[in-house]
C-alpha cells in the first residue's frame, strides 16, 4: 500500500509541473521568459521562448506573441554570441510583422545592429490595421499606416470590389513606416460609392529583389441625411384648360342668336297689338347678330385661353421653382455626406 | 336746385357707403333711346325721343342695391296726334344673386311725364330676374330679363290691370370698365274705362357705359 502511494505520489509530481506550464498560458510564459532574460538567465530563457514558437506548442499563440518571442530569442542569442542565428529569429519577427522593432532603450547596440541586418536581409511590407472610421470627405482622410522593413518602392492603391478603376494613394519610396491618405473620392473624383473596396499596398525591394504585398478590404458606407422628394408633375386636374373647345364658337353664337330671337320675340309676341313696337327690337335682334358672327368668326380664330396659360405657367413656374429648392437642398445634404469605413476582413490579407 | 340734380343727389352718396371693405362698387351713364306709345282712346299717341341718366350699384356679397336717374324729352311723332313730353324717373333696386348667372331683383321706380297741359306721375313696383350668360372668354354675355309690375300707379288712372316688362341684351367688360345694350319693352294695360280701354308702352334700346371698382 505504501510502495503504491508512493509510485503514485511520484507520478503526480513529474506531471504537475507540466500541466501547470502549459494551463499558464503563452502570455504568461511569454512574461517569464522575459523576466528571466532580463534578470541575463539566458539559458533558462531560451527554451521557454524555443517552446512558444514550436509547432508542438499546444495551446494558442497570436501572431504577436510569436513576433515578440521571436524578437527576444534573437535578442537573446545575440547575448550568446550567436549572431547568425540571431539574424535568422530577427528575420523571422520581420516577415511576420514588418512593423517589429526593438526599443534601442532595452537592447544592445550589438542586439539593434543584429536586427538592422536582419532588416536588410528580410522584405516585408505591413499595414496597421485599419478602425471603424466616420470620414467627412470634406476635410477629412482616411489615414493608413504602412511599412517595409527597408528602402523599397511602394504602391498604394485602393478601388471597389469588381472594378477595374482604382485610386494610387501613394506611389514612390519609402523605408520605414508612412502614413498614406484617401480623401474618400473614386477615380473619377466624385464621391466613392458605397460597397466594399480593396486597399493594396505592393512593395519591390531596392536592396534585394524581393517584393511583397498585402491587401485590406473595406466596407464603405454613405451617411447622409434623408433627401426630400420633388413634386410630382401637375396632373391633368391641376392644370386650367387652355384652349376652348371646337365648339365654343358654335355656342357664342347660338347664344347671340337667342338674344337676337329673344328681341323680336319680345316685340311680336309680348308688345301690345293696337300699339304695335318701334324699331329698337330689331336693332338689337340685328346688333346681337352681328356681334354672334363676330364672337364666333373670333373664337374660330382665337381658341387660346391666355388668363389660363398663365396661371397654368405661374402654377408650373412655382412648382420647379419649388423642385428646384428641394434639389438644391439635396445637393447641400449630399454634399454634406460622411462616409463609414468598416474593415470588412482580417487586418491584412497577403495574396 | 332741378329736378335732375334732385333726382342725382343720392347717387352722389354711394362712394361714400362705399367705404366698406369688401364691396363692389359700380358706376355707369345710360344713353336710351325711347319710343312711348300710348293709347287712350284716340288712337295710338307716339313720341320717341333719347333718354340719359346713369345708374350706381353698391354691391356686397351676394346682395346689391342699385340706384338709377334718367330724365329725357321725347318729341311727339309727326301725324300720330301726340305732344311732347318731358320725362324723368328714379330708381331704386334691391338685387340678390343665387347663381353667379342669375340676378332676383325688385324695386320701385318714379317716373314723370310732363307736358304743357299736365304733369303725369307714375310709380312702378317690379319684381323679377335676369339671366347673365357669359359667352366664352367670359367679358362678354347675353342677358335676358323680365319683370311682372305687381303695381303701378298713376295719377289721375286706376291702376295697372296688366303690367310687365321684358329684355335681351349683350354686355361687354374689360377690367374696371363695362358696356352694354338693352333693348327693353315695357308694357301696362290699365282696366276699361266705359267703353275705352288705356294701354302705354315704352321701348327702350339702351347704352350703357361704365366702371366698377373693388374695394378691398
Amino acid at each position: 500500500m505504501s510502495r503504491r502511494a508512493a509510485t503514485l505520489g511520484l507520478a503526480f509530481l513529474l506531471v504537475v509541473p507540466t500541466t501547470t506550464a502549459a494551463q499558464a498560458g503563452t502570455a504568461e510564459l511569454l512574461q517569464q521568459a522575459r523576466q528571466l532574460y532580463e534578470r541575463l538567465e539566458i539559458e533558462r530563457a531560451l527554451p521557454i521562448l524555443r517552446q512558444v514558437v514550436s509547432p508542438e506548442w499546444p495551446l494558442e499563440v497570436t501572431n504577436a506573441q510569436r513576433v515578440e518571442a521571436y524578437k527576444y530569442l534573437g535578442a537573446a542569442l545575440v547575448l550568446k554570441s550567436k549572431r547568425d542565428s540571431a539574424v535568422l529569429y530577427f528575420r523571422a519577427a520581420l516577415e511576420r510583422d514588418a512593423f517589429a522593432d526593438l526599443d534601442p532603450a532595452q537592447f544592445t547596440p550589438a542586439q539593434l545592429g543584429a536586427f538592422a541586418a536582419a532588416r536588410r536581409l528580410t522584405f516585408s511590407v505591413g499595414a496597421r490595421p485599419i478602425p471603424e472610421t466616420r470620414l467627412d470627405p470634406r476635410t477629412g482622410r482616411l489615414s493608413v499606416t504602412v511599412v517595409t522593413t527597408h528602402a523599397a518602392l511602394v504602391r498604394a492603391t485602393v478601388r471597389a470590389l469588381g472594378g477595374t478603376e482604382y485610386v494610387v494613394l501613394y506611389d514612390g519610396p519609402n523605408d520605414g513606416a508612412r502614413e498614406i491618405g484617401w480623401n474618400g473620392l473614386g477615380p473619377d473624383g466624385q464621391l466613392a460609392s458605397p460597397g466594399r473596396y480593396d486597399l493594396t499596398v505592393v512593395g519591390r525591394s531596392q536592396l534585394t529583389a524581393q517584393t511583397d504585398s498585402l491587401r485590406m478590404y473595406l466596407d464603405l458606407q454613405h451617411d447622409v441625411e434623408p433627401l426630400e422628394d420633388t413634386l410630382p408633375a401637375l396632373g391633368a386636374g391641376e392644370l386650367l384648360p387652355e384652349r376652348h373647345a371646337e365648339s365654343t364658337a358654335g355656342n357664342d353664337l347660338l347664344k347671340t342668336l337667342g338674344v337676337a330671337v329673344g328681341a323680336l320675340a319680345v316685340g311680336s309676341l309680348l308688345g301690345n297689338d293696337r300699339l304695335g313696337t318701334g324699331r329698337e327690337g330689331p336693332i338689337m335682334a340685328g346688333a346681337a347678330t352681328v356681334g354672334g358672327i363676330a364672337a364666333f368668326s373670333y373664337r374660330r380664330a382665337h381658341r387660346a385661353i391666355p388668363a389660363n396659360v398663365a396661371l397654368n405657367d405661374a402654377r408650373r413656374a412655382a412648382r420647379d421653382a419649388a423642385n428646384s429648392g428641394v434639389r438644391m437642398r439635396n445637393a447641400d445634404r449630399v454634399a454634406r455626406t460622411m462616409l463609414l469605413i468598416t474593415p470588412a476582413s482580417a487586418p491584412v490579407v497577403r495574396p | 336746385m332741378s329736378a335732375s340734380v334732385r333726382m342725382l343727389f343720392p347717387l352722389l352718396l354711394l362712394p361714400a357707403i362705399a367705404s366698406a371693405q369688401g364691396v363692389e362698387l359700380s358706376g355707369v351713364v345710360t344713353v336710351t333711346h325711347g319710343d312711348h306709345r300710348v293709347d287712350a282712346g284716340l288712337g295710338v299717341e307716339r313720341a320717341t325721343g333719347l333718354v340719359a341718366g346713369g345708374a350706381a350699384r353698391l354691391r356686397f356679397r351676394g346682395i346689391a342695391l342699385v340706384l338709377s336717374g334718367e330724365s329725357g324729352h321725347l318729341t311727339a311723332v309727326p301725324g300720330s296726334g301726340g305732344i311732347d313730353r318731358d320725362v324723368a324717373q328714379v330708381g331704386a333696386a334691391a338685387q340678390f344673386t343665387p347663381l353667379s348667372w342669375l340676378v332676383l331683383e325688385s324695386g320701385v321706380t318714379v317716373r314723370s311725364f310732363g307736358t304743357v297741359v299736365a304733369r303725369q306721375r307714375w310709380t312702378l313696383i317690379r319684381a323679377g330676374a335676369e339671366a347673365r350668360v357669359p359667352l366664352s372668354g367670359e367679358t362678354f354675355w347675353a342677358l335676358g330679363r323680365a319683370h311682372l309690375l305687381p303695381l303701378v300707379r298713376v295719377n289721375g288712372l286706376p291702376n295697372a290691370a296688366t303690367a310687365f316688362d321684358a329684355g335681351t341684351g349683350l354686355g361687354y367688360q374689360r377690367g374696371r370698365l363695362l358696356f352694354e345694350v338693352a333693348y327693353t319693352l315695357e308694357r301696362c294695360d290699365f282696366p276699361s274705362q266705359g267703353s275705352t280701354r288705356r294701354s302705354e308702352q315704352l321701348g327702350t334700346l339702351a347704352f350703357r357705359g361704365g366702371v366698377q371698382l373693388r374695394l378691398h
